[in-house]
């Protein structure tokens, strides 16, 4: 019988492979490599993600919940929350992260989660991996990844130097098909609900709009604001500050948005027509309302809905307060002004106009016919620069020159014009000078980064050829023999520190002095209220702080039948700020009169 | 005043501090500006504090007192016109007169420091009262950079 070596030695040739590596990993000691872009576990960077919920909004798996965290606290553009993932329904299918318009949220190289916890499966991104940030592999490296659109559709406006032949609107419009596409760029988010002072319900009137429903969209804005085109002409849109989007982009167009809604309703009957205003009878109690700015006319609109019998009394030929005599009719036309408040008073807001309050009728008279009053006069007289030669020929007052301009009565400008300035009533003053042909300069005492205006305002103005000189400290205006303005002096400033946080503060600097010759001088440095109409036994009960009145929460004073918005009441001094005013001091009139009503 | 003891020095700054509180109080009387009534009381309240601490102060707290406080000086009142104690300021005026006020006592101090510059105590102490006044003047300056030049 033959030896079967073969047979003997075979089982031991398996041993020559001992030494060579493995084919297969050791799986879980070791992980095999992922894909490029591998979508596993997610990682999120806490600092950059601002809660909008997106990610939960889009999730198709309802995977990702929205929650609040110890240590991050919600604050304007940021709502506090972070996404918590439940990785028992996550299917990685990345959605999320397309979504995010901060690019916080990514996926990551990670697949491995093993416990026995059911509950553990959800999980925090950022949180629990906290290491995560290095593992990155599924993230939008560009905008061009994301779903979202980062680019905003162009405004069609006016080219800069057309502009200054006329008072015609800047801004053109946007047409449907722009609206549309505009308007479905917004990820109803809602941080710009937070922000804005009214709380306008921003995205359901956006997405009214992006279905092409801008009927709706013009109910939905006049559900908190009757004053919705003024504000999609010229709101200082906070709104579009936080909006998401923003963070790696444009801010959606919010303002221009409202404006073609508010738009399309071209007259009062079709106002009307589409609000179809729910008018409660009359209840018998009487409101009186001192100035019909847009805290007066928003607190007027919404009582007189409510059935009360509101009287404004304004003390000029029209309605509208700064928003008709300061704002330039480039910016808002007085069609435009007229049809809102026409509309208001066609539901039975009652205007008196060319009425005093002291002069055409006392307060203690109004205060006997009314069981509530409610003060928004404004800031409408302008400080003075305070310096030497203010008083000669030629200088003259921003909210003067414009309220002259917009009364259209005769003004007389020279070709050399400075404005002291740089909030919007320097602009806008600028920007009118320039439409009398003269060459305009703004001097401001800090940096264009610190202007209060509006950026796009800014931007016009240079567009129309106004110079802006920053650091710039007026120190004396000099006048010719006769008394006529001829040149300003001014100081160059240096920035410093406040050291308690604020924007840094002008100083000026030793002998470094330069002189401009100029033809006017325009002061628009500020403004504040002229409350002498109050007779002095009223004024002393109530409370005021750095020349504004002291109100509650339902802009109530001190004294229980008197409420006060606008300007003189928050230190914001914009129409939105003011139209929020009125809102709630209707809510305060209400109680008052409920209050009453127990008594 | 060629010969001073530091009792007679912080007299000497207690009755600055009460004539200020007189003419702030006085001008609260007779202004009917709500605005400017409201910075009259703060300046009143203000000086009388400063008046009791005058009356309570210890000659050892000289190194003690604003040592690290820095100073803006933003400089407003070099170049504002001069305003005059009158009736029926403005709120606007009303803060420049008294930044214009500090300025002036400031002013007072400084040159009385110098005075008496070979006295040691009397040289610290008009230094330090000086110092205060510029430390009030900053904040009203401070309080027109924020309100009155808000736009500016």
């Amino acid at each position: 019988m033959a030896l079967d070596l073969k047979g003997i030695l075979a089982p031991f040739t398996a041993l020559k492979q001992l030494g060579k590596p493995p084919h297969t990993v050791a799986y879980p000691m070791v992980k095999k490599p992922t894909a490029e872009r591998y979508r596993g576990l997610h990682y999120n960077e806490l600092d950059d993600c601002i809660g909008c919920g997106t990610c939960s909004t889009i999730c198709q798996n309802g995977a990702i919940d929205m929650i609040s965290l110890d240590g991050v606290e919600g604050k304007t553009g940021d709502s506090g929350l972070r996404p918590r993932v439940d990785n028992g329904r996550c299917c990685w299918c990345g959605l999320c992260v397309d979504v995010c318009p901060t690019g916080s949220l990514s996926l990551t190289q990670e697949y491995l989660y093993i416990t026995d916890d059911a509950d553990s499966f959800l999980w925090i991104p950022g949180v629990d991996n906290p290491e995560g940030g290095k593992l990155k592999s599924f993230y939008p490296e560009s905008n061009a990844q994301s779903l979202l659109d980062y680019n905003r559709i162009p405004m069609p406006e006016l080219e800069g130097m057309e502009r200054i032949k006329s008072y015609a609107e800047v801004v053109l419009g946007y047409n449907q098909e722009e609206a549309q596409a505009e308007a479905e760029r917004c990820i109803s988010c809602g941080l710009c609900v937070e922000a804005c002072p009214e709380h306008m319900h921003i995205p359901e009137y956006i997405n009214a709009i992006s279905r092409g429903e801008p009927d709706m969209a013009l109910k939905i804005i006049y559900d908190n604001n009757p004053l919705g085109e003024l504000c999609g002409k010229v709101c200082t849109r906070r709104c579009e500050d936080v909006c998401s989007i923003a963070v790696r982009g444009e801010p959606v167009a919010i303002r221009w948005l409202k404006r073609y809604a508010t738009e399309q309703a071209n007259n009062i009957d079709i106002i009307r027509e589409i609000l179809d205003p729910e008018i409660l009878p009359p209840n018998g109690r009487k409101v009186g309302i001192i100035g019909a700015g847009p805290s007066g006319l928003t607190a007027g609109y919404y009582l007189a809905l409510k059935g009360y019998d509101v009287t404004i009394y304004e003390a000029k030929k029209h309605a509208g307060g700064m928003t008709m005599y300061g704002i330039p009719k480039y910016r808002l036309p007085m069609e435009s002004l007229q049809k809102q408040i026409g509309y208001m008073e066609s539901i039975g807001v009652k205007i008196k106009f060319d009425t005093k309050i002291g002069v055409d009728i006392s307060f203690e008279e109004l205060q006997k016919e009314h069981g509530a009053i409610f003060i928004g006069i404004g800031f409408e007289v302008p400080y003075t620069l305070g310096i030497e030669g203010e008083h000669f020929e030629g200088s003259i007052q921003a909210v003067n020159f414009l309220r002259e301009v917009n009364a259209e009565r005769p003004v007389e400008i020279g070709q050399h014009v400075v404005v002291i300035g740089g909030g919007n009533v320097a602009i806008d003053g600028a920007r009118i000078a320039r439409r009398f042909g003269s060459d305009v300069t703004i001097l401001y005492r800090r940096r264009v980064a610190d202007m209060p205006a509006d950026w796009e305002e800014i931007e016009g103005a240079e567009d129309e050829g106004v110079k802006i000189l920053t650091q710039a400290i007026p120190l004396e205006i000099l006048a010719d023999k006769n008394g006529k303005v001829e040149s300003i002096k001014y100081g160059m400033a240096e920035m410093v520190d406040d050291g308690k946080g604020g924007r840094p503060r002008p100083r000026l600097i030793e002998n470094d002095e330069h002189i401009m010759p100029v033809d006017n001088i325009i002061g628009a440095i500020g403004q504040e209220a002229d409350y002498s109409f109050i007779p002095e036994n009223i004024r002393e009960q109530l409370e005021f702080s750095r020349g504004r009145m002291v109100t509650g929460e339902l802009k109530e004073t001190k004294l229980p039948w008197l409420f006060a918005g606008g300007d003189i009441a928050n230190n914001t001094a914009d129409a939105i700020s003011a139209i929020a005013d009125g809102y709630k001091a209707v809510k305060g009139i209400e109680k008052l009169f409920a209050q009453k009503g127990q008594e | 005043m060629d010969k001073l003891s530091v009792e007679e020095a912080i007299q000497f700054a207690i009755e600055q501090e009460i004539q200020a509180a007189e003419l702030y109080a006085l001008l609260l009387d007779k202004s009917t500006d709500p605005k400017a009534q409201e910075i009259y009381t703060e300046l009143r309240d203000m000086e009388i504090v400063h008046k009791e601490n005058l009356e309570s102060f210890d000659t050892s707290e000289f190194n003690k007192r604003h040592a690290e406080q820095p100073l803006l000086n933003l400089k407003l009142t070099d170049y504002l016109v001069e305003k005059t104690a009158t009736e029926n300021l403005s709120f606007q005026d009303t803060l420049i007169l008294a930044a214009q006020r500090e300025q002036k006592t400031y002013a007072l101090y400084a040159e009385l420091a110098e005075k008496f510059k070979y006295d040691e105590i009397l040289y610290k102490l008009f230094s330090l009262l000086a110092r205060e006044e510029l430390l009030h003047k900053d904040q009203i300056e401070t309080l027109y950079d924020d309100t009155v030049l808000s736009q500016n």
